[in-house]
């Protein structure tokens, strides 16, 4: 469904991206896995076109994403991130409605589909849907922002850290959440974290990125058994210390 | 000596219709410049030092050159108006310049990744929550050019400026009190309204 083509990215001297090559197959749930810096947010921003490569191609469904129209592109896509970036001066339900009344969906379709997804997000739309993003706990924004990014039904799904400001609790929750609504929706997603443990949670494949390079890929099962030192370093970092839990 | 009311009257009404024209051409000028700004940063230090620059020539002189000047300028009402615009375009176009740039960058780039247009992003997004910023600007604008107008009676602009003018010429306080305040007030009430304006815009957006 989505191919990353040697994807090559420069800012000024800095090299971000040096031949990124991945393919997302349809309903996989690929998590991009790396530390600070390592250009696993520059590539998803690349799916969207919220960046163009320096060189390389991203294809969405075989087509290049520099050749269609950004703004028809990204009604199409959901977008999550960790700010949630819900809009201050509209209700829960206008932010949902987001993307719908940007396609100009007929009122009665747009008001059944906000509030189907409060009550699959667990906020029901009796109680939350004429509230404002400021009265909402940070957990039930970004329960705001996964439902206004599901709202136009789109088949692909990108996520930055989006569960990376919460408590690790919370956090837990909005990663099954997120697995039931990807598999009630049937939707294909990239899944941008630091995290090993919420990579396991949520993915089906992780691939780790390594100084803008795919260090290697593979299901949460074959990662375990990775021998790679960059595997190995995040694998060090779910490990707990025997010492410290002897009784 | 009495005071002329009738004349009071009128000359308020003079005022008025100076500052509120005024102040439309200043709101019409400032905003578009001031949205125009805060998207291409190129543009933001010519328009802000333009407008601070304005500020600083002190407003009797900015008159006073005015009245040679074609077209613009001259005796009367029309130098009067160009100046008070002049004047007013600061406040204005720092605040739609700061209201636009402090709308939190998680917001706008939700509202790009989401599909909207840069002109949609403008209209739904940007603008709503810069307007309480940009409707402060034009609170102190008005205010400011109400006390401001009072001047534009030395050139021939009328407005309450005129008894104060004449009361000054005349050693009268009394005529000077019949120009100021009436002024004073309708300071007092733009200043009220506009309060009450702004607190409804605040209603959702804060935090």
């Amino acid at each position: 469904m989505i191919h990353f083509d040697d994807l090559r990215y420069q800012v000024g001297t800095k090299t971000i991206l040096r031949g990124l090559n991945l393919h997302v197959a349809a309903g996989e749930t690929m998590v991009l896995l790396g530390r600070s810096g390592s250009g696993k947010t520059t590539a998803l921003r690349m799916v969207n076109a919220m960046l163009q490569p320096s060189k390389g191609v991203v294809r969405v469904d075989g087509v290049a994403v520099h050749q269609t129209d950004p703004v028809q592109l990204r009604r199409s896509i959901g977008y999550v991130m960790q700010d949630v970036g819900l809009f201050p001066h509209w209700t829960v339900a206008r932010n949902v409605a987001t993307v719908p009344q940007l396609l100009g969906w007929p009122e009665d379709r747009t008001r059944e589909r906000v509030e189907m997804l409060l009550a699959d997000v667990g906020l029901p739309a009796n109680e939350f849907a004429e509230r404002y993003p400021h009265s909402l706990s940070g957990g039930q924004r970004q329960r705001v922002g996964v439902a206004r990014a599901l709202a136009a039904e789109p088949r692909l799904m990108l996520l930055d850290e989006p569960f990376g400001a919460l408590d690790p609790i919370t956090r837990v929750e909005m990663q099954d959440l997120f697995v039931r609504l990807r598999e009630k929706h049937g939707i294909t997603s990239i899944f941008v974290t630091h995290d090993l443990r919420e990579a396991y949670r949520v993915g089906t494949r992780i691939a780790l990125l390594r100084d803008g390079v795919v260090d290697s890929v593979g299901s949460p099962a074959e990662f375990h058994q990775a021998v790679s030192d960059e595997a190995r370093a995040f694998l060090r970092t779910i490990a707990v210390p025997e010492e410290a839990i002897r009784p | 000596m009495s005071i002329p009311w009738q004349e009071v009257g009128l000359l308020l009404v003079e005022h008025i219709q100076l500052v509120l024209l005024s102040m439309g051409i200043a709101i019409g000028i400032a905003v578009p410049l001031g949205l125009l700004a805060s998207r291409r940063q190129w543009a933001r230090p010519w328009a802000l030092g333009f407008a601070n620059v304005m500020q600083t020539i002190p407003s009797l002189a900015v008159l006073g050159f005015l009245i040679p000047v074609a077209y613009v300028g001259g005796v009367g009402k029309r130098s009067a108006v160009v100046a008070l615009v002049l004047y007013a375009l600061l406040p204005i176009l720092r605040n739609t310049v700061t209201g636009v740039l402090s709308v939190e960058p998680a917001v706008r780039e939700a509202a790009t990744a989401l599909g909207m247009t840069s002109h949609q992003r403008l209209f739904q997004v940007e603008l709503p929550l810069a307007a309480p910023t940009i409707l402060a600007g034009i609170h102190i604008a008005a205010v400011g050019t109400i006390g401001t107008a009072t001047i534009a009676a030395a050139i021939g602009a009328g407005g309450l400026g005129v008894l104060i003018f004449r009361g000054i010429s005349t050693v009268n306080s009394e005529l000077i009190l019949a120009g100021a305040i009436p002024a004073a007030l309708l300071s007092l009430v733009t200043d009220g309204l506009l309060r009450c304006v702004e607190k409804r815009f605040q209603h959702h957006s804060s935090h």
